[in-house]
């Protein structure tokens, strides 16, 4: 089973994502803050990171960074979450390193079909 | 308005919404090629059509009088988890969202939306169950390349058995199948016998384990009138039966060590000595022994013959455990599938991605046997056309699961009519007991051992076997 590491420091977020990646069978490692994220990929497999940008202690991008200067997680997707769809941030996350975005209110068909997609 | 293409099968979808005039705005705007759009304006008559048009789409509005769309979701999902359901509204919330997908909705959609993104993403949608349609056939198509020898299997493990099956199955003399209980080692054996030059001559079976210890060697060797108290006339033994063909001995580990002698004279020379008589009898036998016991650790013990091991494990085939060919599970579960829903008369069309999952989380120390028996209860509990993680053994879900279930067919309860409340009590005794005696069989009577696998204590599986009629199957 294909395992995904969620960062979002929003509990209700953190919630509605965990329940539709979970309905398609997926297990889901929950991290509070950036920190944690990266104290839970140093111990488990990770198949895909979904982080949200704005996070206490260690934002999205400064876990970004981190998680691709160890060789293990050089390839492996790490999609940003971001409350705002403006154009100027989608070329930052993506000039940044990341694999893609989904934006807030989460869009529930296209998580499932973005993670199908990601992880086949 | 009904619209067909020629080659693409027609899509059904339902739009239920209690406002006729946002209703008939969707039903228009969603309207394209292969799409059969249904329309009800209150969620009773959307269940009538859900339960006699079977759409494989439902898009309903969260908020009507008389039944909610949550209820209506979860109404629908008991019918049939497959249909993708879409709820959509007005008062968004990532809770009520939660709660949506949590019964299984497909998508939660914040009210309004904008037509054209409403048109995408049934596009998208349309697309999805296209693709999984096509994905099912494959998968049919592909489990009929993936039998050898009815064996199910396509997996590294299983080509590698398959192969090795291939090649000696013309040439052997005697051969040792290994490999964890209910791996299907017995089918091994039919395939050895079936592929080999003595396909003509008879298949003996033996299940060691389950002759009478003073029995044994009367059985397999025959004995003759007058030889013992009770030798009325003379009898030819199983292994001059199988003279022609293959002698299958499941379970040798447990064949007396006095048999396990004669049984390596049988081999080496290829003649029997009848129980009672000096004359020796020649047979041409070739002899398939099984084992889920570690027979070098026995020969330690002093209770397995180490001659007898080194003539049978010259050439030794080991069945793997369903634990290291997780990737034969959907091809498995589909073929037990269409045996049960053959045997109950059902039409049970799959099984759910999340129920798939659950099956896919269990180690399966029971391995394909266990699995079978799993399918076997689904497909009996199964009330859809799907099987869901409800209709798996309780012991398969997790035990949040098992929760909510247990809390679901309380508020059940309460709704179903008294004249129907009798039958789900007993559809549940008769799975109950069908698995306990399943359980022993597996165990050979073992009642301790039936009692872990079941999960209960033993004067539990005691009570159980009284109430159900089991006392007494034991042969020891």
């Amino acid at each position: 089973m294909k395992r995904i590491l969620v960062a979002e420091d929003r509990p209700a977020s953190l919630e509605l994502i965990r329940t539709v990646l979970e309905s398609i069978g997926y297990e889901v490692i929950e991290a509070a803050d950036g920190q944690e994220a990266l104290e839970k990929a140093a111990y488990t497999s990770i198949d895909l990171f979904l982080l949200d940008l704005q996070m206490p202690k260690l934002d999205g991008f400064e876990v970004l960074q981190q998680l691709r200067r160890q060789s293990r997680f050089q390839h492996t997707p790490i999609i940003a979450i971001t409350a705002s769809a403006m154009e100027s941030d989608r070329e930052r996350v993506i000039a940044a390193g990341f694999t893609g975005y989904i934006t807030k209110p989460v869009d529930i068909r296209f998580l499932r079909s973005e993670m199908e997609r990601l992880l086949k | 308005m009904t619209q067909k293409t020629s080659e693409l099968p027609t899509i059904s979808l339902l739009i239920v919404d209690d406002n006729p005039g946002s209703l008939e705005l969707l039903a228009t705007a969603l309207e394209q090629p292969g799409l059969q759009i249904l329309t009800a304006s209150d969620p009773e008559e959307a269940l009538d059509l859900v339960f006699q048009e079977h759409p494989q789409i439902v898009l309903t509005d969260l908020v009507m009088p008389k039944m909610s769309g949550l209820e209506l979701l979860e109404r629908i999902v008991h019918f049939d988890p497959a249909i993708e359901v879409i709820l959509m509204t007005a008062h968004y919330s990532t809770e009520s969202a939660v709660e949506a997908i949590r019964k299984g909705a497909s998508d939660y959609l914040n009210k309004p939306i904008s037509i054209p993104a409403l048109r995408d993403r049934f596009r998208a949608t349309i697309e999805d169950i296209r693709r999984r349609q096509k994905a099912l056939e494959l998968q049919d198509e592909l489990r009929g390349n993936a039998q050898f020898e009815r064996i199910i299997g396509n997996s590294p493990a299983m080509w590698e058995l398959f192969s090795r099956i291939r090649r000696i199955a013309p040439h052997f003399r005697t051969v040792l199948i290994t490999g964890p209980t209910g791996s299907g080692k017995e089918m091994v054996a039919q395939a050895l016998h079936r592929l080999s030059p003595a396909a003509s001559g008879n298949l003996v079976t033996v299940n060691c384990s389950a002759v009478v210890e003073t029995l044994f060697e009367s059985e397999l060797f025959g004995h003759m009138r007058g030889s013992f108290t009770g030798a009325t006339h003379d009898k030819v033994g199983l292994v001059e039966h199988a003279s022609g063909g293959t002698l299958f001995l499941d379970e040798i580990g447990d064949m007396p060590l006095a048999t396990q002698a004669k049984l390596l004279r049988t081999i080496q020379y290829q003649e029997v000595l009848r129980v009672g008589s000096l004359q020796p009898r020649k047979v041409n036998v070739r002899v398939v022994a099984a084992t889920h016991r570690d027979l070098r650790a026995m020969i330690r013990e002093g209770k397995f013959r180490e001659d007898l091991y080194y003539r049978l494990a010259m050439v030794e085939l080991r069945v793997p455990a369903l634990a290291e060919r997780k990737e034969d599970l959907p091809l498995l579960t589909r073929h037990f599938i269409e045996k049960f829903s053959q045997q109950f008369d059902k039409r049970i069309r799959g099984i759910t991605p999340r129920a798939a999952i659950t099956l896919g989380r269990y180690d399966w120390p029971g391995n394909v046997r266990e699995l079978e028996n799993a399918i076997g209860h689904a497909c009996m509990m199964c009330l859809s056309d799907t099987i869901d993680v409800s209709d798996l053994p309780e012991y398969l879900r997790s035990p949040e699961q098992a929760q909510s279930e247990i809390a679901r067919a309380v508020t059940d309860k309460v709704t179903v009519p008294d004249s129907e409340s009798a039958a789900p009590a007993s559809l549940l005794e008769s799975t109950e007991r069908q698995l306990i005696a399943d359980a022993l069989a597996k165990t050979s009577g073992n009642q301790s051992e039936a009692a872990r696998l079941l999960r209960i204590g033993r004067d539990a599986l005691r009570y159980k076997m009284k109430k159900y009629g089991l006392i007494g199957s034991r042969s020891n």
